[in-house]
C-alpha cells in the first residue's frame, strides 16, 4: 500500500513539472523587454546626419546635441515598435522640460511615416530616415540590425545605453534618472 | 491503473527531453578539463545572454530546383522567430522567364495589436514556384534564373528585422546547384564539435558509465537470462559462450543506440524552448527526482504488463543461437531494469540537450559495451566468474544518486550564488563521507576494503570541510576554496595587463605602442584555463623575464557584451582563452596565436617563436 502511494506522488510530481514545462512556454513566448547593454559606438555619423519631419522639412540631428537623448529607431512594419511609441510619448511628456528629447527616426520613407502620424499622433518628433536608418542605427552600435532598437545619448554626446527590442517608460527611466541627477546643478 | 499513469510519466519525460536549448557553440582548443566543463555547461545555457540572432541566422532560405518548371524554397525559421506571409515576395530577375504561380503553406493566425490577424509562419515550410517557361530556348546563357526573394519577420521577443532580400542564381540546365549570392554558405557547428576529440571524452565517459551501471543489484536478473543462454548452447567452448555473450550485448547495444539516436533528434525537432532560468531549473529537478529514485524512494519502471509480455517473448527464442541471442538482447534492453532506468533516462535528457544525433548514437552505443562487458567477462569465463550480490551493489546504485544529485547542482550552477554552490558541493562530499563511516570507528578486525573506503571517505570529508570554509570566507571557485584565505606577500603580483575593452580601445593601443610586440590575451572569470594559466604559468618568472619587453593587453569578455563579442569575432574566437600576438606595425603576427591552455614550457616556447618571427 505504501509503495502505491508513494507512485502516486511520483505521479503528481510528474505532472507538476509538465505543467511547470508548459508555463515555461508561455512565459518565454511573450514579449519580454530588453535589457539595458552598454554598446560602444560614436555617435559622430548620427549628429552629421539629417532627417525629413512630418512637414517634409530637413532637421539635422545636430540640433539636439546636448540634450540627453532617447534615440527610437523604428519602423511602421513593425509591431513591437508601435507597441511602445506611446510609452515614448509619455515619457516625452513627462521629461522634456528637464532637458530629454525624444526621437523616433522610421526606417520607412517619409510618405508611409506621415500615413502612420496621421492616423496616432505622437508628441514627441518623428524623422523618416528611409533606407539610411538601418545603417544610422548600425552606427550607433546596433550589430544586429533590429527594431526597435533605442539608444540613450548623454548630453556629453556619447552613448549611455542601448536596448535590443521591445522597451517601456520604466526601463528607460532607470537609466535616465541617475543622467538627470548628475546633470542638475547640486542643490545650494 | 498504475500502468497507464506510467506511460504518462514516461511520455512527460520524453517531453521533458524534448525541453533543450539550441546548441552552443564548441569554443576549439582549450584546456582539456574547463574546455570539457564548458562544453557541458554550454548545453544548458547559451553564453550569448541577450540571445539575439543576426538575421540571417534567425532566417535561411535556399531556392532549388525540384522539376524542370518548379522551384522550390525552403525557409528555416529559428525558434522564437516568424515571418509575416503577406511580406514574403518573389522576384525574377530574366526576361525568358515568368512566375507561373507561387504556393505558399499555410501559416499560424497571429493576433497582433496593431495589425489585427496576421498569417506567420513559426516553423520551416516550403513555397512552390511554378515557371512558366515564355520562350523555350536552347541558349544556354537563357538558362540562369535570377530569383530574389524579399521577406520580413520578428521574434517573439519583441523585436523585428528589416525586409530582408536576397538573390539567387540557378541553372535551369543543370538543376541541382544554386549559388547564392552574396552570403557566404555557414559553418555547421555540430560537425566541428565532432571533430574536436571531446567527443572521445564524453564517449568514454558514458562507457564507463555503462560499466558502473552493470554493476547495480540490477544485474541480478540477467544473471539467469545470460546463463540460460550458455546453458542453452550445445557446444561448451569458451569462444562460443563468448560469442553468444557477444551478440547478446550487441543486440542491447542496437536498441540503446536507437533511443539515443531518438534523444538527439526529438532535442533537434522539439528546440523550441529557449534557455533560461526555468529551462535549467526544470532538468536540474528533474536530476533531483531520478536521484531520489536511486536512493530508493520509489522505483521508475517500464508498465509492468509491457515488461512481461516483453519478457516473455524474449524467453521464445531458443537460446545457443547467434541470432536468437542477439534477438534477446535487442528486447533484452527493452526491459528496462528499475536501477538502469533512472540513470538512462538522465543520459537521454543529456542527448536531448546537445540535439545531436551521432553524438546521442555514438555514446549510448559506448554505454551499452560498457554495460556488456561484465557479460562479455561472464561468457569468455563460460560462466566461471558471476559477480557475488552484495551490499556493495547498493552501493553503487546510491554512488549514481549522488552523481546526479551532482549534474543537478552543476547544472543550476551559473544561477546561484557561489558560496551556496561550495555549501551544496561540500554538502554532496560530507554526507556520503557520513554514510561511507568516516566518522565512525572502525572494529580492529576491519577488513583491508574497509580501510580503504574509511580512507577515502576522510579525503572527501576533508575535501567538503575545505569547501565549507571557502563558502564562509568569500571564495570565487569550488576549484579554489582557500583562495580568501591566502595571505597577501604569499601571492605573486598579477601581470601588469593593460583593459582594453573595445577594438576602439584595441587600435588605440596598438597605435601607442609602435615597433613593440604586443600581446593581447582573452580572459573571463568564467574560464577555467584562464585561470590556470593565470596562476600556473603567468606567475613564472621565467616567463615575467620573456614578458618583460611585450606589452600586455588584456580583454575580460566575462559579461559578452557587444563590445566583447566584436572583439572576439575580429579574432574569429569564440570565447576566451586566447593570446593573440601582435608586431610592431600593429599587424597580427600569423600562425603565433596560442589558445587553449599552455604550462610554463609550451607558452615559454610560444613566445621563443613570437620573438624569432617578429625579427
Amino acid at each position: 500500500m505504501t509503495k502505491r502511494l508513494d507512485k502516486k506522488h511520483f505521479v503528481y510530481l510528474a505532472l507538476g513539472l509538465m505543467a511547470a514545462g508548459i508555463l515555461v512556454q508561455n512565459f518565454v513566448t511573450k514579449p519580454s523587454l530588453a535589457p539595458p547593454v552598454t554598446v560602444y559606438a560614436s555617435t559622430a555619423p548620427f549628429f552629421q546626419a539629417s532627417f525629413t519631419d512630418l512637414n517634409n522639412a530637413q532637421q539635422s540631428a545636430s540640433q539636439w546635441q546636448g540634450k540627453i537623448l532617447v534615440v527610437n529607431f523604428w519602423a511602421t512594419w513593425c509591431a513591437p515598435c508601435r507597441e511602445e511609441m506611446p510609452e515614448l510619448a509619455e515619457l516625452h511628456a513627462q521629461y522634456q522640460a528637464q532637458g530629454v528629447e525624444v526621437l523616433g527616426i522610421s526606417l520607412d520613407n517619409a510618405e508611409k511615416m506621415r500615413g502612420f502620424a496621421v492616423k496616432t499622433p505622437m508628441n514627441y518628433p518623428l524623422l523618416a530616415a528611409d533606407s539610411e536608418g538601418m545603417a544610422i542605427s548600425a552606427s550607433l552600435g546596433n550589430d544586429k540590425g533590429v527594431v526597435p532598437y533605442t539608444v540613450i545619448i548623454g548630453t556629453d554626446g556619447k552613448i549611455v545605453k542601448s536596448y535590443f527590442g521591445r522597451i517601456s517608460k520604466a526601463l528607460l527611466e532607470e537609466t535616465l534618472q541617475p543622467l538627470l541627477a548628475q546633470s542638475l546643478p547640486p542643490a545650494s | 491503473m498504475i500502468s497507464a499513469l506510467h506511460r504518462f510519466f514516461l511520455l512527460s519525460l520524453l517531453i521533458l527531453t524534448g525541453l533543450s536549448p539550441a546548441m552552443a557553440l564548441a569554443q576549439p582548443g582549450t584546456s582539456q578539463l574547463s574546455d570539457f566543463i564548458n562544453k557541458g555547461r554550454s548545453v544548458f545555457v547559451d553564453s550569448n545572454e541577450d540571445n539575439i540572432l543576426p538575421p540571417e541566422q534567425a532566417f535561411k532560405l535556399s531556392v532549388e530546383f525540384i522539376a524542370a518548371d518548379t522551384l522550390q524554397a525552403d525557409f528555416q525559421i529559428a525558434p522564437g522567430h516568424y515571418l509575416y506571409k503577406d511580406k514574403i515576395k518573389f522576384t525574377i530577375e530574366s526576361d525568358h522567364h515568368q512566375f507561373g504561380s507561387i504556393t505558399l503553406p499555410s501559416g499560424d493566425w497571429k493576433e497582433d495589436p496593431t495589425f489585427g490577424k496576421t498569417e506567420v509562419f513559426h516553423h520551416d515550410f516550403a513555397a512552390l514556384i511554378k515557371l512558366a517557361l515564355a520562350s523555350p530556348n536552347d541558349d544556354k546563357t537563357h538558362n540562369i534564373i535570377k530569383i530574389s526573394a524579399t521577406y520580413q519577420g520578428c521574434s517573439e521577443k519583441g523585436l523585428c528585422y528589416p525586409p530582408i532580400n536576397k538573390t539567387f542564381e540557378l541553372d535551369a540546365a543543370h538543376p541541382t546547384t544554386s549559388i547564392l549570392i552574396g552570403s557566404p554558405a555557414e559553418q555547421d557547428e555540430s560537425t566541428k564539435l565532432l571533430a574536436s576529440g571531446n567527443m572521445w571524452l564524453i564517449i568514454l565517459g558514458f562507457f564507463g558509465f555503462g560499466l558502473l551501471l552493470s554493476l547495480t543489484p540490477c544485474v541480478l536478473p540477467m544473471i539467469p537470462i545470460l546463463s540460460a543462454i550458455i546453458v542453452g548452447s550445445k557446444h561448451t567452448g569458451r569462444l562460443h559462450s563468448f560469442n553468444l555473450s557477444l551478440a547478446y550485448t550487441l543486440g542491447m547495444a542496437l536498441s540503446y543506440t536507437a533511443a539515443g539516436v531518438a534523444a538527439g533528434l526529438s532535442g533537434q525537432l522539439l528546440s523550441a524552448a529557449l534557455q533560461n532560468a526555468w529551462v535549467l531549473g526544470a532538468s536540474a529537478l528533474v536530476f533531483i527526482l531520478l536521484a531520489l529514485s536511486m536512493f530508493g524512494f520509489y522505483e521508475i519502471r517500464l508498465p509492468a504488463s509491457l515488461e512481461t509480455r516483453m519478457m516473455q517473448t524474449s524467453q521464445r527464442f531458443k537460446g545457443g543461437h547467434l541470432l536468437g541471442v542477439f534477438a534477446m538482447g535487442v528486447l533484452g534492453a527493452l526491459i528496462v531494469s528499475p536501477c538502469v532506468a533512472a540513470p538512462l533516462a538522465g543520459a537521454l535528457v543529456y542527448i536531448g540537450q546537445t540535439q545531436d544525433i551521432v553524438l546521442g548514437g555514438t555514446a549510448l552505443f559506448a554505454l551499452s559495451i560498457g554495460m556488456g562487458v561484465p557479460l562479455l567477462l561472464i561468457g569468455a569465463s563460460a560462466g566461471a566468474i558471476l559477480p557475488k550480490a552484495g551490499p556493495w551493489m547498493s552501493a553503487v546504485r546510491q554512488l549514481f544518486g549522488v552523481i546526479m544529485l551532482a549534474v543537478a547542482v552543476w547544472i543550476v550552477s551559473p544561477l546561484i550564488p557561489t558560496s551556496l554552490q561550495l555549501l551544496i558541493w561540500a554538502a554532496l562530499l560530507i554526507v556520503p563521507a557520513i554514510f561511507m563511516r568516516a566518522l565512525d570507528r572502525l572494529p580492529d578486525t576491519a577488513s583491508g576494503w574497509t580501510r580503504f573506503w574509511k580512507g577515502i571517505a576522510i579525503i572527501m570529508l576533508l575535501l567538503g570541510t575545505t569547501l565549507v570554509i571557502g563558502a564562509a570566507s568569500g571564495a570565487k571557485s569550488a576549484l579554489h576554496p582557500l583562495e580568501g584565505l591566502r595571505i597577501a606577500p604569499d601571492r605573486v603580483a598579477a601581470l601588469p595587463f593593460q583593459r582594453i575593452k573595445d577594438l576602439a580601445a584595441l587600435d588605440h593601443q596598438l597605435q601607442q605602442h609602435p615597433d613593440t610586440l604586443v600581446m593581447l590575451d582573452f580572459y573571463a572569470d568564467w574560464c577555467v584555463a584562464c585561470k590556470e594559466m593565470e596562476q600556473f604559468t603567468f606567475s613564472d618568472p621565467k616567463i615575467r623575464a620573456r614578458l618583460d619587453n611585450i606589452v600586455l593587453l588584456q580583454a575580460d569578455v566575462t559579461k559578452n557584451d557587444t563590445g566583447d563579442q566584436a572583439l572576439l569575432k575580429r579574432f574569429g574566437l569564440y570565447g576566451p582563452p586566447g593570446i593573440i600576438f601582435f608586431n610592431g606595425k600593429g599587424e597580427e603576427i600569423r600562425h603565433a596565436r596560442v589558445i587553449g591552455y599552455q604550462n610554463v614550457g609550451q607558452f615559454e616556447q610560444s613566445l621563443v617563436k613570437v620573438q624569432h618571427r617578429n625579427d
